[in-house]
């Protein structure tokens, strides 16, 4: 049994067996569960630190193993796991998000066994759902994990509208379950009846050796869209969110504003982008305004709320605008930024509902009119609420600013997306700012109500009871202050996948560029008939298609790609045949080396410091790597500004990760190809 | 004469008839206990059916020249009435003490009308088709009234009765024109010359006629009106038997009908079928929200499920019908597990409104997770069987989508239904888990019969849900043997 099968089984299994301890032994229940997940955590965070080190499979993924006699042979399903890049951050911020959620359910009282055993099953159907590598089962778990929410929000939420809120979360949530479910099985239909199957690494290659006919494309990808968008709250399906988080018990509201719902993003980046690039690069401009939804009018109507469960149920309806808005860039920077928010939102989101759970239980009113002072008799609670209120805002230090920093880059790059964009950082640094200020003004701060009994019985958090927010605080700085451990596992991945959403375009700029990477599944002979194909589609120039420049890979071997792509899209316009020449030439890659900033191996820190500056002597303060424009003033001059506000962290987090190896064959593959 | 291949449904006739006289003989204290040995009976039958000894092995062949055959598709769906009859009998022995007198006979009824699911399955020929059909209905006119005491279950009774016969009027019209037009009873022979009178109008009046009939059994619109009724009225082990068996007889009925007596027709009526399921599932799902007694709601909810069933008819292809025999299969557990919790909960109160429920995870805490599991298999939610048959369902339906766009409104329809009826089976589970008032706390006993039944049920849900392989093979290799 490998320790990813063990991490979504352990609390599975707990789960069957709290059904069978007699209802009186509530601690036990609860010990059990914290206990479990406890022990989930630690091997997710094993699973984490190993992940460098395991051997990956032919596709890329780590730690593959399949559950036998799951699932059915003659259709194609197996119940098969596995982690890369993508999903290797997700599977350890739900192991501890459901850590932190088992640690804050001490404020259920009642019927102590049924909520332990769903929230059991809802933790490992979450952590099955992300470690999936067959789409069946990957909607399989997330509907496993889907329905105890319901059940824990009727009977265990608060507030008035509880039973409104648990049929409208109900019945929203499972149009787009059921919508996704319809794209899926129609996906899987698309392949030829004879090899039909389930499994992603699968997919993944036969669609990249034989793209979707278009019209399927615009068939499914609608649906993939508009389904997950629904299981994400894209602006205008959101208004189940709020009301859903704040009517529901903390542990229910941290793991699905944090984990769950990142399902639907998780699969329109695993499955939608990658297997009908056209579709993707057609949808996403509408994809983007409607991120501005979330971001813009939801904000605004996070400002209005005056109960602090809405207020965060709206700002997290209003984060998922970010990741939608990566999403939309199809860049790898915006797509890493994008999978960077997932994972701080899940943890930002948990903290949050965790810290309003707590207060809620020490006062018995969210109000913010009703509340106030807090900060003097909670004195934990409260300076965990304001990090927590300036991780959402977007403060260096906490993992969200780099994900949304990425995610505006990668966004700014599209010119199509620059107004979005603009408005996008409007959103997140005005509209972001002001609700969340505004609620540690309200709550925290002030004097406090004077007839309220908090004021004389709300206890601060005790040693126990701080565990949980420490836990996830911990996990918002340890990864802010150090996201080259995330974004080097995720950015091969987010690579390949854009390469894939973008593949037209991509393919014509190798026509041009010719040293591009092999993509895994692709033959010589078909990636020569393909670039043939797409570059008569797009009348050779490649920009034409939307989102399309940043794909190519690594004109230069040792440098960054997506500046190796950006120097021959910019190269491009100034002659279609200087590429070419360029390329062959020596002096010109001389040249473009001073423009860049070498490959930085991943485990020395100090080491890319040096070569930072270094380089930056060299370069005389050119841009940063993963933004560098060349040719494009308007840009430097941004990032430089950029730059200066990022500090370092940022800046090792754009740079390429590839191993030696990796960067060896791709010279040697230059070499022969240049020849 | 090949004797032996009827030797399954000679046995199951002979048990009814050993359980009628062993009713003259037993003391009245024992007789309960017959319901026990005729399932212990069944059991075994069950249970031989999967070895060699059984008539189920010989695969291929036929009797009574050609009118009874037994294939693939038979074998499968004598197993599934079988272990229906069996789930039910145990049911119907925990019921014993609401049936005023004659319990022997209501399990020698159950017997005697499996014995006609046994004929359906097998039935080749309309003559056969026509007979087992009778068989089944007519006992179960009985057995829907066998509480005679109670107005309910009268007036459900005669509604059977009245709308019963019709459709069998209908039925044996249809079949009268059919073998007028054709001169074929059987469906091999029909087969054969079916496509040259596939625009021949009195031919296809009679084809229609037949569906008719068909459609009462398996209650799709618009010939579900008996179904509420009759499910609230009658016994609930025979509203069981009712829902599953009957229900399952007329599928394989219309299975064999419509794609072995005549494909080429049937190929060309997709569109109707797709609109018989869309509608039927619509007017499922929308009916039951309002329903207040169980019984009515699992009466709306089974023609939602008549619906979901024809999307697999509807598709029109192997898998599509594959699909249809999982599905009946989840649908034999999960139905039977739901009707024997309303039997033992609801045991003292006359009429079985879901507020009776409250309080039930106090009472019994294995029945509420069963009624629970029971209702969220239904609604089609992952892990358990539901699940897997309208994931098989859908993707037999979306398949064919790319040859008729129909398909596609279909499997949309059917989506909605599945939204619908989240509503009302939770409302189902709301009503065990968060109703504040519970009148009556007292803990449900149970009899290990019983408890077994439920094991089962329980085990086959997940089963079914998880590990689906074995089944699904079942399915796929009855289906082989339809010609379209």
């Amino acid at each position: 049994m490998t320790t990813l099968t063990l991490i979504f089984l352990l609390p599975l299994l707990a789960a069957i067996t709290l059904a069978f301890v007699p209802r009186n032994f509530a601690v036990i229940m609860r010990a059990m569960a914290v206990g479990v997940t406890f022990v989930t955590m630690l091997l997710a965070v094993l699973m984490f630190w190993q992940f460098n080190g395991a051997t990956a499979d032919e596709y890329g993924y780590r730690f593959v193993s399949t559950i036998p006699g799951l699932g059915a042979e003659s259709l194609g399903i197996a119940c098969k796991l596995g982690v890369d890049g993508l999903n290797v951050g997700l599977v350890l911020m739900g192991a501890i998000v459901a850590f932190a959620a088992a640690c804050c359910s001490f404020e259920i009282k009642s019927r102590e066994k049924e909520f332990y055993i769903l929230l059991l099953t809802m933790t490992g159907g979450i952590l099955g759902a992300f470690m999936s590598l067959d789409l069946f089962f990957f909607y399989f778990f997330h509907e496993l994990a889907l329905v105890p929410t319901f059940i824990m929000i009727g009977v265990w939420g608060r507030g008035e509208r509880k039973n409104y809120a648990t049929f409208q979360i109900t019945l929203y949530l499972s149009i787009g379950a059921l919508l996704a479910l319809i794209g899926l099985i129609a996906l899987y239909l698309q392949v030829p009846a004879d090899v039909r199957t389930f499994d992603i690494p699968t997919l993944t290659r036969y669609f990249a050796d034989n793209p979707m006919a278009a019209s399927a494309q615009n068939f499914i990808f609608p649906l993939l869209l508009f389904g997950f968008g629904i299981l994400v709250s894209l602006w205008p399906f959101h208004s189940w969110a709020a009301l859903g988080y704040g009517s529901a018990p903390s542990a229910t509201a941290m793991l699905h504003a944090g984990v769950l719902k990142k399902f639907g993003l998780y699969g329109l980046i695993r499955v939608a982008l990658p297997f009908m690039p056209e579709a993707a690069q057609s949808w996403m401009q509408i994809l983007a305004w409607l991120c501005l939804g979330n971001i813009l009018y939801v904000g605004w109507v996070a400002i209005r709320q005056k109960d602090l469960n809405l207020l965060i149920g709206n700002s997290s309806v209003a984060h998922m605008g970010f990741v939608f808005l990566g999403i939309a860039s199809l860049n790898l920077i915006g797509v890493t930024g994008a999978v960077v928010i997932m994972v701080a939102h899940g943890f930002l989101a948990a903290l949050s509902f965790g810290l309003s759970g707590y207060i809620y239980n020490q006062t018995g009113t969210l109000e913010m009119s009703a509340l106030g002072g807090l900060a003097k008799k909670l004195r934990f609670i409260g300076v965990a609420l304001t990090m927590a209120a300036l991780a959402g805002c977007g403060l260096p230090g906490f993992l969200n600013f780099v994900g949304e920093v990425t995610v505006f880059f990668g966004a700014w790059q599209v010119p199509a997306l620059r107004v979005v964009t603009v408005l996008a950082v409007w959103g997140a640094l005005i509209i972001g700012a002001v609700y969340m200020l505004r609620a540690v003004r309200w709550v925290l701060h002030g004097p406090a109500q004077e007839n309220a009994t908090y004021a004389t019985n709300a206890a601060d958090a005790n040693a126990w009871r701080k565990v949980p927010h420490l836990v996830l605080l911990a996990s918002l700085l340890v990864f802010g202050f150090f996201p080259r451990l995330l974004t080097d596992k995720v950015k091969p991945v987010t690579e390949q996948i854009v390469n894939m959403a973008t593949a037209t375009s991509a393919q014509s700029l190798a026509e041009n560029a010719i040293l591009d990477r092999p993509h895994p599944g692709f033959l010589p002979q078909e990636r020569e008939s393909h670039s043939q194909l797409s570059a008569n589609a797009n009348g050779g120039d490649g920009t034409s298609g939307f989102g399309a420049k940043e794909d190519d890979q690594s004109l230069f071997p040792a440098q960054e790609p997506l500046l190796g792509a950006r120097t021959a899209m910019s190269a491009q316009t100034t002659g279609p045949e200087l590429p070419d020449k360029a390329v062959r030439a020596p002096g010109f890659m001389a040249a473009m080396r001073d423009f860049t900033i070498e490959a930085t191996p991943p485990e020395t820190f100090a080491r890319s410091r040096r070569r930072e500056e270094a380089d930056n002597v060299a370069a005389q303060g050119n841009p940063p790597p993963h933004v560098g424009g060349y040719g494009s003033e308007v840009q430097s001059a941004n990032l430089d500004s950029a730059k200066s506000l990022l500090g370092r962290e940022v800046q090792g987090e754009g740079e390429r990760s590839h191993s030696p190896q990796d960067n060896q064959s791709r010279l040697t593959s230059a070499a022969t190809r240049s020849e | 004469m090949n004797l032996s291949l009827i030797s399954l449904e000679m046995s199951v006739v002979a048990l009814g008839i050993l359980v009628l006289l062993a009713d003259l003989w037993l003391p009245a204290e024992r007789k309960k206990m017959l319901g026990y040995a005729a399932a212990a009976v069944l059991g075994l039958l069950f249970l031989n059916s999967f070895t060699s000894h059984c008539s189920c092995a010989l695969i291929g062949e036929s009797a009574f020249g050609g009118m009874f055959v037994q294939d693939g598709l038979s074998v499968f769906f004598k197993r599934f009435f079988l272990l229906a009859a069996v789930l039910v009998l145990v049911l119907a022995v925990e019921f014993s003490d609401r049936i005023a007198a004659g319990v022997s006979e209501y399990y020698s009824l159950i017997v005697f009308a499996l014995a006609g699911m046994l004929f359906a399955a097998s039935a080749n020929d309309f003559a056969m088709l026509f007979v087992s059909i009778e068989l089944i209905t007519i006992t179960f006119y009985v057995l829907t009234s066998f509480t005679r005491g109670k107005v309910v279950a009268l007036e459900a009774g005669v509604k059977y009765l009245i709308l019963g016969a019709l459709s069998s009027a209908f039925m044996i019209y249809g079949i009268a024109l059919v073998w007028g037009t054709s001169g074929q009873f059987n469906f091999n022979e029909l087969a054969i010359v079916a496509g040259d009178f596939a625009s021949n109008r009195l031919f296809l009046f009679g084809v229609l006629f037949i569906l008719v009939g068909l459609g009462f059994k398996i209650a799709a619109f618009p010939l579900q009106m008996w179904t509420p009724d009759v499910y609230q009225g009658a016994p609930t082990p025979t509203t069981a038997f009712l829902a599953v068996g009957s229900k399952a007889a007329g599928f394989v009925l219309l299975l064999r009908f419509l794609f072995s007596a005549i494909p080429e027709v049937t190929a060309q009526w997709g569109n109707l079928l797709i609109v018989i399921s869309a509608v039927t599932i619509l007017y499922g799902n929308l009916c039951a929200i309002p329903q207040r007694n169980l019984k009515r709601l699992l009466g709306y909810s089974s023609i939602a499920h008549a619906g979901y069933l024809l999307l697999g008819v509807a598709a029109l292809t192997s898998a599509g019908q594959s699909a249809a025999l999982y599905y009946l299969g989840g649908y034999l557990f999960t139905t039977v597990a739901a009707f024997v919790v309303i039997a033992l909960v609801l045991r003292h109160l006359d009429s079985e409104d879901v507020s009776g429920l409250a309080g039930l995870h106090q009472r019994s805490p294995l029945l509420a997770a069963t009624l629970t599991l029971a209702m969220v298999s239904l609604a089609g939610i992952p892990p358990l069987a539901g699940f897997f048959g309208k994931f098989l369902l859908l993707k037999a339906v979306i398949e064919q989508g790319a040859n008729n766009p129909g398909y596609y409104c279909l499997a949309f329809t059917a989506l909605v239904g599945v939204v619908i009826s989240l509503y009302y089976y939770f409302g189902v589970i709301r009503a065990i888990y968060w109703s504040q008032t519970a009148p009556d706390l007292s803990p449900i006993r149970m009899s290990r019969p019983i408890q077994c039944a439920i094991g089962v049920c329980l085990a086959g849900m997940f089963w079914l849900g998880l590990f689906p392989g074995t089944v699904l093979t079942l399915a796929d290799d009855a289906v082989k043997f339809l010609k379209l």
